[in-house]
């Protein structure tokens, strides 16, 4: 349904030329969820918003590779046919919670999505108009109630009237999860979802949007750097570093049996109430204005070999496991 | 537990904690620290005081009438309790001349600062929200009119367009829109990195709809705040053109045409120029006061 293929993304600063996203490749299928695992600076953001095309152009440049979704390719669509797909047939729920404008109260948020979504060539006169047609209001303020009952938020009456600064973080995650749910998409971004929130509403918000895309049967691409909430959310996993895929495999056997160097520093580092204390991997992502040759992961890999630091290793297929690493030649 | 507030202190905690929501608390923070700058009151005070003036200007007035019938039999009065202020070369009331004139100076700055609104503020959203060549240009415009005094710009537009009120309108909102457009522009270029500007295009918002509904409110309090503080501006420039001769022409009664005719008859005549000049003068500083008050209380982070 969705394919990346072979993407590169620069970034054009005074530094100089960063090369973000290196040759990745993803897919997915029709009902698949799907993970985006890597630390913070991977770039795992950085393709969700080129998926939706709204990485900000410049600083940013997409150098090659094909965007395509249910056919259409979508870095050579003109604005006014991406309007049609932002929103409704792929959405993105956004990792922090300032994407609620503190100006406007959610009711009004929520039923001009509603809104522009009916029309998406909606001029700002016939928008004024909509606003001022007493009945249409009624009938979108009844809508926004019940798609605000429906993530389960208490009293979505006076939430409606509320500003966001008024509510707490885990409602107003709920109500962007909500938002971005509205224009029945049949894939969801999920960038980081709840990781603005304390651990166990964090809980809550997986368990709802989970739900919630199941109910739907949609296909979702979540974005976090936690394998174990991939495993536990996902049926696939890819995982990132540096701007390129590493490894790719199911997220049961990625979570108990992974094969790359890097993903079994991700699996050590995440806290065990049992055992040894986790042990995290050595050293920084490297820069991006100058990427290690060869592997970009050799750095910081106490398995490198000589070949790593001169070429980029092939994918390797092994166990149901498609690996980015020259261990595995 | 101890409170070692002022009487007045632990009024104003109570006034606050009464308060239900925080939003509410915000306006009253807003309106203590505008009350905590006495000037800003009196410039607040003035403009109440106009208005009030400016709209029962006919009541008001001791000799409404004089506003434009000569009486040429009381010629060049000088103060006295028949006429508070003197009259004039037609022998007309100074001070209902600038009380009625007060109509005409309050509208039509408030004319030239929605003009220059209108213009300077889609401009400035253009230009920071969608970049590039747009904002290269209307910026470049910008500096252009910036670097003319707005006097002399507003001199030279009146002259070109032919002296008359209405064109010495449009010339002031000319010389003064670029300043909205900046001002927009540089907020603009910081609200538009914010998450719900992002997270309104990853829904499919349409770029009208996020400029002015998402973007224009989180800027709206530097438009407001150089508002009142042009306001003054906007009113000198008026009465300049006008003492210059080409606003608005001499019978009628806007504050710096009297002035500009009553020059001739100085120092002899002196309350004709003194005190239409002297409501000028009360106005801008007026209008500078409020500015300096709005500003520390919307913007405190300026102070």
């Amino acid at each position: 349904m969705l394919r990346v293929e072979n993407l590169n993304v620069n970034f054009n600063t005074f530094d100089g030329q960063a090369r973000v996203i290196d040759g990745v490749s993803l897919h997915v299928q029709e009902k698949e969820t799907v993970g985006l695992v890597g630390e913070t600076g991977c770039g795992k953001s950085v393709v969700m918003k080129v998926i939706l095309r709204i990485l900000p152009i410049p600083p940013g440049e997409v150098a090659g590779g094909k965007v395509t979704f249910e056919g259409k390719d979508i870095l050579h669509s003109s604005e006014d046919e991406l309007r049609t797909i932002r929103g409704r047939s792929i959405s993105m729920i956004p990792q922090n919670l300032t994407s609620l404008n503190p100006t406007l109260t959610v009711g009004e948020q929520l039923t001009d999505t509603l809104v522009t979504r009916a029309n998406p060539d909606l001029s700002l006169v016939q928008y004024y108009r909509s606003r001022s047609d007493k009945e249409l209001c009624r009938e979108l303020r009844e809508k926004a109630v019940q798609i605000l009952r429906d993530v389960a938020l208490p009293s979505p009456e006076r939430v409606m009237k509320s500003y966001p600064f008024e509510l707490s973080g885990g409602m107003k995650q709920r109500i962007m999860i909500a938002m971005a749910l509205s224009g029945n998409p049949s894939l969801v971004l999920a960038d980081e979802p709840g990781t603005a929130l304390d651990v166990t509403t964090q809980n809550v918000i997986l368990e709802l949007l989970k739900t919630k895309t199941r109910e739907k049967g949609l296909s979702v691409i979540y974005v976090t750097h936690n394998l174990a909430v991939a495993a536990e959310n996902t049926q696939r996993t890819y995982v990132m570093y540096a701007g390129q895929i590493v490894e790719v495999a199911g997220s049961n056997s990625m979570f108990s049996d992974p094969k790359h160097p890097y993903s079994i520093g991700l699996i050590e580092s995440i806290p065990k109430l049992t055992g040894s204390d986790p042990q995290g991997i050595p050293g920084r992502i490297p820069s991006y204005y100058q990427p290690p040759s060869g592997c970009r992961f050799w750095p910081r890999c106490e398995h490198a070999l000589p070949i790593c630091k001169k070429e980029k290793p092939d994918s390797v297929k092994i166990d149901g496991h498609i690996v980015n690493c020259h261990l595995f030649d | 537990m101890r409170s070692n507030l002022s009487p007045s202190g632990m009024k104003r905690v109570k006034a606050i904690s009464r308060l239900d929501g925080f939003y509410g608390e915000e306006i009253r923070r807003m309106m203590y620290r505008f009350r905590r700058n006495k000037l800003s009151l009196l410039g607040l005070a003035w403009f109440v005081v106009l208005t009030f003036v400016a709209v029962f200007a006919y009541q008001l007035a001791p000799y409404p009438e004089d506003a434009s019938t000569p009486h040429f039999y009381e010629m060049f009065k000088p103060p006295s309790l028949e006429h508070l202020l003197g009259t004039d070369e037609a022998g007309r009331d100074v001070l209902s001349r600038i009380i009625i004139g007060s109509q005409i100076s309050v509208s039509t700055g408030l004319l030239v600062l929605l003009l220059a609104v209108t213009i300077g503020v889609p401009a400035g959203l253009a230009s920071g929200y969608v970049g590039g060549a747009l904002d290269a240009f209307v910026m470049r415009v910008a500096d252009v009119i910036f670097s003319i005094p707005p006097l002399v710009l507003a001199l030279c537009v009146t002259v070109v367009l032919t002296p008359s009120l209405e064109h010495s309108m449009i010339a002031i909102a000319f010389a003064h829109w670029p300043w909205y457009a900046r001002i927009v522009r540089g907020e603009v270029l910081h609200v538009k990195e914010e998450g719900y500007v992002e997270a309104a295009r990853s829904l499919g918002a349409s770029t009208p709809y996020i400029a002015f509904m998402e973007i224009l409110p989180n800027v709206l309090t530097p438009i407001i705040v150089r508002m009142s503080l042009d306001l003054g501006y906007a009113i000198l420039i008026l009465a300049a053109l006008g003492f210059l001769g080409l606003g608005a022409r001499p019978p009628t009664p806007e504050w710096g045409t009297i002035a500009g005719v009553g020059r001739v008859h100085l120092p002899s005549r002196w309350w004709i120029t003194t005190f239409s000049g002297l409501a000028i003068f009360i106005t801008v500083l007026a209008s500078n006061l409020l500015g300096d008050g709005l500003r520390d209380a919307l913007e405190p982070q300026v102070e």
